[in-house]
């Protein structure tokens, strides 16, 4: 009976009713059927913890790979009608007008400028592409007329085509401005 | 749950937290994705070329430089060696059209350079001159084929500091 009257809190007649405040659930009340169900009620928890730090690796080299190897400069789109010719001392392309080859239908930066038919058999001058090709470069002298003007064009022909049509494009292209030409090709052993 | 276990244990309040890595996961996925669905496993190259146009000759015109003529013939190639219109020296090799990459012009291209070049020296940046003669029919591939035996010449060329290689020949048409 001595105990009632002490300032000893665990008989404290409301020590039963008011706690400090704080996490109840699996500590107080231990919630065991919760326990036993999380894991597996007693046998192999269906719960696995996977280890993905490998997985996360993988993917984080493969993303670095692809960045690296991301190459925006050379995704220039080829007709599908084209088959560019291969060659080994191959530079990378750089930003320039391209002068594609359809058939007969000549192309600047994919807009139409005029038929090769008039040099399939004599070489001669492409007058649309060559008036296309000066009206670039004096838009470029206009927009930037601080810098040296390049004069690099790039032809994009079909493997196939004959050398005279070739000769009479780079020919056009050297008249309008351009005598740096480039020949597109794909990179490759040779053939 | 797919998480990573940072931190270590402890009988109060536990160290250990989980990182949910689910997002992070998600989107190191979508960008493999997407940079395999947009890469471009062949992409282009080019080849160069020199369209030579004649410029304003004055009272003193400069004389003719020394330039390597390769002339694509049926069964070979001759390569000539010429000063304006003169005639320095005179060779062929067998044109092998079996051989997709025409390995002996190339040896011989680079056995007339280092025979007869002009332009050699690593202070000097001006490039020799190939001029190639093509019959009007040639396929644009054979023609690319000779350019790419020309530019497998290379030497070095000094730009300030730094030596590069570079093709010893620049190379462009005959147009008649």
């Amino acid at each position: 009976m001595a105990d009632r009257y002490t300032n000893n809190l665990d008989h404290n007649p409301h020590a039963h009713v008011i706690h400090k405040p704080g996490r109840r659930l699996m500590h107080a009340i231990p919630l065991r059927f919760v326990w036993r169900k999380v894991h597996g009620m007693g046998s192999r928890s269906p719960n696995a913890n996977l280890n993905l730090t490998a997985y996360i690796d993988f993917l984080l080299v493969t993303v670095i790979f692809l960045l690296n190897t991301f190459n925006a400069s050379g995704q220039i789109s080829v007709p599908k009608e084209i088959t560019l010719p291969t060659a080994e001392n191959a530079e990378e392309v750089i930003d320039a007008p391209i002068v594609s080859l359809d058939g007969n239908q000549v192309f600047v930066d994919g807009q139409f400028a005029g038929s090769a038919k008039s040099v399939e058999d004599r070489l001669g001058r492409i007058d649309e592409l060559f008036a296309a090709l000066k009206t670039r470069r004096e838009n470029w002298k206009t927009l930037q007329p601080n810098k040296p003007f390049p004069g690099v064009v790039i032809l994009q022909i079909d493997q196939e085509t004959k050398a005279v049509v070739v000769k009479s494009v780079f020919q056009t292209a050297a008249y309008a401005g351009y005598p740096n030409v480039s020949f597109m090709v794909t990179k490759g052993g040779g053939g | 749950m797919a998480g990573v276990e940072v931190g270590g244990g402890g009988k109060k309040r536990s160290l250990s937290a989980d990182v949910n890595m689910v997002p992070f996961i998600d989107l190191l996925l979508v960008t493999v994705a997407f940079l395999l669905i947009t890469a471009v496993w062949t992409t282009n190259s080019r080849i160069n070329a020199n369209a030579e146009v004649p410029g304003e000759i004055g009272p003193n015109p400069p004389p003719p430089e020394r330039s390597l003529h390769v002339s694509v013939e049926d069964e070979t190639f001759t390569l000539t060696w010429r000063s304006g219109s003169v005639v320095e020296s005179e060779s062929s090799v067998a044109r092998n059209a079996a051989d997709p990459t025409y390995g002996a012009l190339r040896e011989a291209i680079s056995k007339e350079y280092a025979s007869r070049g002009v332009h050699t020296h690593p202070d000097d940046g001006e490039l020799d001159r190939l001029v190639v003669h093509t019959p009007n029919d040639l396929p644009f591939s054979e023609v690319v084929r000779v350019l790419d035996a020309a530019a497998e010449t290379k030497r070095e060329v000094r730009d300030g500091g730094r030596v590069a290689m570079v093709p010893a020949f620049e190379s462009t048409f005959a147009v008649r």
